[in-house]
């Protein structure tokens, strides 16, 4: 038994390691590239990442395709079985095979990448501090009891008909209607019945999602009920509404919104300053900077973030993303990237480079052409 | 036009030259230049060429400038929409030029349509309403520069006998608005005191009165207009060393803003009699009072680099690239009659295409070097510079290949290559100066000098393989294998390999950037995955090749095809205008991107079948 084990996993692996895997993978690994660079004109980034790139199966039109997650593992397979089976592990093939192992721990890296790259902003206005990384895609729907949240529900959660009791209380809501990018409009004189401040007087519509993720206003119409009769009823409310509705329950404060998701650093940004220059007699910026203190428990240090020169801290990259100098004083948004597999592109890189130019030299001692009959 | 009233209007000699101003220094879109480049820029937005009425831009420039009532008759407006003519209500000419006079009412007609499409989403923007717009911004501008030196130019205004005592008058000073400027508060004040004894019905003022009046009117008239008039930033500040900021002025805004010190005085007086002498058309002074200019901006410390603007004024009389592109096409001409036969007993001609696109391939190096010189960066940092660049190793690669192979196809190549991406560096949809500032994340002499002279290298290589496989592709068609078809196939083989290596470390270096920059390696950007689209299609030819999957026609159709996920990776992806290299969106080119996809899918299918008949 053991030895026909052996012979028909011997079979897959020299199957798996032959070349025409790589040359009918690399073509819709491209078709790909192609469709979802050019999907993220209508759709965006995001949307085309997950779509096409993040994704393990896809539609072109009705079509379902591979996606990128698929092509790229199938890749990694065929690379890795034909590197252990395949190689011959001699001097003159040591550039092909180094640049072919540089190629997968570029992809291991990928991998490690999208499982734990979290992405965020962090906004600090100039003599302030914060820790608060405010992601820029996820949304929440959250209940605050007196200001302390109760319950968060991440968007992509959240289906209307579903209802969900509000903690702790006898009371429950449903989900009416949800809109990743909703519209506000007036709500008319005859659809008011029923509804409470701000649903009173507005309502929202479902609108196309924008191309910029971060853009779309997330919103939520719910009914209320098991308070009393006056609170029973319906609310809405939406991403950054100022003023969320809000219902009182045995005297405490019960709030309903959709908030982003934030996390906290591990470390404290101060904001010194923040400096635009422009490049002279024109609106045109030739550089960004802002001088921070960063506060590590009793530890501080000044640092400069500025394009190009980011502030790398525990594994956080801080890079200066934007700015608002429109107040009284300045605010810096700095993007925060947490990335576990940022050393993998550099190891990748050194041993690319290594093995390309040493096939480079071989190839040129050896005088081989492939491509001569 | 109210304006031009107050401005005295001068009888003019045909023989004087103005394009000594020329050789004076402006700051403009951020870079200090000669004020022929920004000339040539300027008469370009307007009137679509860098000159006018066989005048030098300059010379046209000297003329808005220094004679406004002169200038505004230069139809130098060409508007090619019939609509926006429709729209302006102007009269068909046989050429679509028009005057300022002509158009001023039609532009103050749209104002309001200007407010409502200002308002709108500017990506729906229809031509007409881009069009318009652009019109408007061309008229402001325009009148910016007829209102340039309205401060020093002599004024048509009658000085009333009450104040003239007031002034002190000579020759060289007089009746220019700064002159008068000592006696405008006294103007003034007389003015309100006769509004407030007899009103504001004119009729009731007595002659002195209304001298008075109507004097004070035109000062203000003459300041109000040269509100936020900052076009001419030809004079430093001179506290410009506190704020570490080289911050230049306009005449009017460095009066106004209040930065004149006291190396402004003698700069404004030079300003005054280069006018006076263009005005009197004494060439003499004219040049005299220019170099004194030049001599005074330089006591002000804040212009110490001249000779890059007497090397710029040199390179916009001759400009290598251009001289470059002439003699491409004479590499062109010669490869093609060496190639074809006709020329096969003339061994000179194997010289004249040799030398002329060694020639072509150094002046090109040599624009490129004056670009690093006047720009102080690394050559590439925007769509033309690297057009320019990679047109430069094409064909010096191409001139390389050419020695070690010498039977002229690299020449062919080469100079077809250089003619090619020359046409695209003319065309490129922009009225901006080819040589700007860069935004600030390009703002990086390192990575500019890493990864995107790499990546261009790489396109370069991906262009010379194409082009090589094409030509193969035909020779194939041939009843005869060609004799030296296996050394040009070895020649391919390596040039492919060379394409991958710079493409794949590009790529990788533009990772790291991006990772320096925005920590993360890699986003699926669209300029990202176009680089990676580049090195997946030649790795996908070079493995497809190992494992002998196409027949050598195959292989050179694809490597043929090479140009399109080029011209897709290079230019392609900044047209779609998303993503985070936003420093790199263009627009205008996609239905020639889109001509140039189906003319090679069609010529390359056309090969492929006709060799494979040919083989059948």
């Amino acid at each position: 038994m053991l030895p026909q084990i052996t012979t028909f996993l011997n079979k897959i692996s020299m199957r798996l390691a032959r070349i025409d895997i790589l040359f009918w993978t690399l073509p819709p690994l491209m078709v790909l590239l192609v469709i979802g660079t050019i999907a993220q004109k209508y759709i965006g980034l995001y949307a085309s990442l997950h779509l096409y790139f993040a994704s393990f199966i896809t539609f072109i039109g009705p079509i379902p395709f591979p996606g990128g997650f698929t092509l790229i593992t199938i890749l990694f397979v065929n690379m890795l079985m034909k590197l252990l089976i395949f190689s011959k592990w001699s001097w003159q093939k040591s550039g092909t095979i180094l640049v072919h192992i540089g190629v997968l721990i570029l992809i291991i890296g990928g991998g490690i990448t999208a499982l734990t790259q979290r992405e965020g902003f962090l906004i600090v206005k100039q003599g302030e501090e914060s820790n608060i990384v405010e992601d820029y895609h996820q949304r929440i729907f959250r209940i605050t009891k007196d200001g302390t949240p109760i319950l968060s529900i991440p968007h992509e959660d959240i289906s209307e008909g579903q209802i969900i009791a509000i903690p702790n209380t006898a009371a429950s809501l449903k989900f009416d209607q949800f809109c990743l990018h909703c519209n506000v409009e007036m709500r008319g004189e005859n659809e008011k019945a029923g509804w409470h401040a701000p649903g009173s007087s507005m309502k929202l519509t479902d609108a196309r999602p924008l191309p910029e993720h971060e853009q779309n206003m997330t919103g939520v119409e719910f009914t209320v009920t098991g308070i009393d009769s006056k609170q029973d009823g319906k609310y809405l409310t939406f991403d950054k509404f100022p003023k969320p509705p809000h219902v009182t329950i045995n005297d405490a404060d019960y709030k309903f919104e959709i908030v982003r998701e934030t996390r906290e650093l591990p470390f404290r940004i101060h904001l010194i300053s923040f400096k635009q220059t422009l490049h002279a007699g024109t609106d045109m910026a030739k550089a960004y900077q802002s001088d921070v203190t960063v506060i590590d428990g009793d530890q501080k240090w000044d640092a400069r973030i500025e394009m190009n020169e980011p502030l790398r801290y525990q594994g956080y990259t801080l890079y200066q993303s934007s700015f608002d100098i429109s107040g009284d004083a300045p605010f810096t948004i700095l993007n925060v990237v947490q990335n576990k597999g940022q050393i993998f592109p550099y190891i990748a890189t050194i041993v690319m480079l290594v093995g390309l130019v040493l096939h480079m030299i071989l190839r040129r001692k050896h005088k081989r052409d492939a491509w001569v009959p | 036009m109210m304006l031009m009233l107050c401005v005295a209007s001068y009888a003019h000699a045909s023989s004087f030259s103005g394009n000594s101003l020329g050789s004076l220094p402006i700051l403009h879109e951020g870079r200090i230049k000669p004020i022929d480049t920004f000339a040539r820029i300027t008469l370009k937005q307007f009137y679509g060429r860098e000159s006018y009425d066989k005048k030098s831009a300059t010379e046209w420039l000297t003329t808005t400038l220094f004679d406004p009532h002169a200038a505004i008759n230069d139809k130098i407006f060409r508007i090619e929409n019939p609509i926006l003519r429709h729209q302006l209500n102007l009269v068909e000419h046989k050429r679509p030029l028009y005057n300022f006079t002509e158009i001023s009412s039609g532009l103050n007609a749209t104002l309001n349509d200007m407010q409502a499409i200002l308002q709108k989403d500017q990506k729906s923007l229809t031509p007409a309403e881009r069009d318009l717009i652009a019109m408007h911004k061309n008229a402001v501008l325009y009148t910016q520069l007829l209102r340039s030196f309205s401060l020093i130019l002599p004024l048509n205004v009658k000085i009333p006998d009450e104040l003239k005592g007031f002034i002190k008058q000579d020759k060289a000073d007089d009746h220019t608005f700064l002159s008068l400027k000592k006696i405008e508060q006294i103007a003034l004040s007389k003015t309100k005191e006769i509004v407030a004894k007899k009103g504001e019905d004119l009729s009731q003022y007595t002659q002195a009165e209304l001298n008075i009046v109507t004097f004070s009117y035109q000062l203000q008239l003459l300041q109000n207009a040269a509100e936020k008039n900052e076009i001419l930033r030809i004079i430093p500040s001179s506290w410009n060393a506190k704020n570490d900021e080289n911050i230049w002025y306009s005449p009017w805004a460095i009066f106004q803003s209040g930065n004149a010190g006291p190396e402004t005085a003698p700069l404004i007086t030079d300003l005054k009699n280069i006018a006076r002498a263009y005005l009197e058309s004494n060439q003499n002074i004219f040049d005299s009072s220019i170099t004194d200019y030049k001599q005074h901006l330089h006591d002000t410390g804040h212009y110490t680099s001249s000779y890059k603007i007497d090397l710029e004024r040199l390179v916009n009389q001759f400009n290598p690239f251009d001289i470059g592109f002439g003699l491409a096409i004479i590499a062109f001409i010669a490869s093609c009659l060496l190639l074809s036969g006709i020329g096969a007993h003339m061994a000179w001609l194997r010289h004249i295409a040799l030398g002329t696109l060694a020639s072509s391939a150094i002046l090109q190096g040599i624009f490129i070097l004056y670009r690093i010189i006047i720009l102080e960066r690394p050559p590439v940092g925007t769509l033309y510079e690297s057009i320019i660049f990679v047109s430069f190793v094409a064909t010096l690669l191409a001139w390389l290949c050419e020695r070690r192979n010498r039977d002229m196809i690299f020449v062919f190549l080469g100079s077809l290559s250089a003619i090619a991406l020359g046409l695209l560096s003319f065309n490129i949809p922009s009225s901006q100066d080819s040589m700007i500032v860069l935004s600030a994340v390009l703002n990086t002499q390192f990575w500019l000098a890493t990864h995107v002279l790499c990546i261009t290298l790489g396109y370069a290589w991906c262009i010379l393989v194409a082009m090589l496989a094409h030509f193969m592709l035909w020779e194939k068609t041939k009843s005869t294998t060609p004799v030296h078809f296996t050394n040009r196939l070895k020649s391919l083989h390596t040039l492919t390999l060379i394409a991958l290596l710079l493409t794949s470390v590009g790529t990788i270096l533009g990772g790291i950037w991006a990772d320096q920059s925005w920590g993360r390696f890699w986003g699926w950007d669209p300029k990202e995955n176009g680089a990676l689209l580049i090195v997946l299609w030649i790795a996908w030819i070079m493995h497809a090749q190992l494992g002998k999957e196409f027949s050598e026609k195959t292989l050179l159709a694809l490597l043929g095809f090479t140009n399109v996920i080029v011209a897709m990776a290079w230019i392609g992806v900044n047209l779609l205008g998303v993503g985070l290299h936003s420093y790199g969106f263009t627009e205008g080119l996609l239905a020639g991107l889109a001509a140039f996809t189906i003319a090679e899918i069609a010529l390359l299918t056309y090969l492929w079948i006709k060799v494979k008949n040919h083989a059948a």
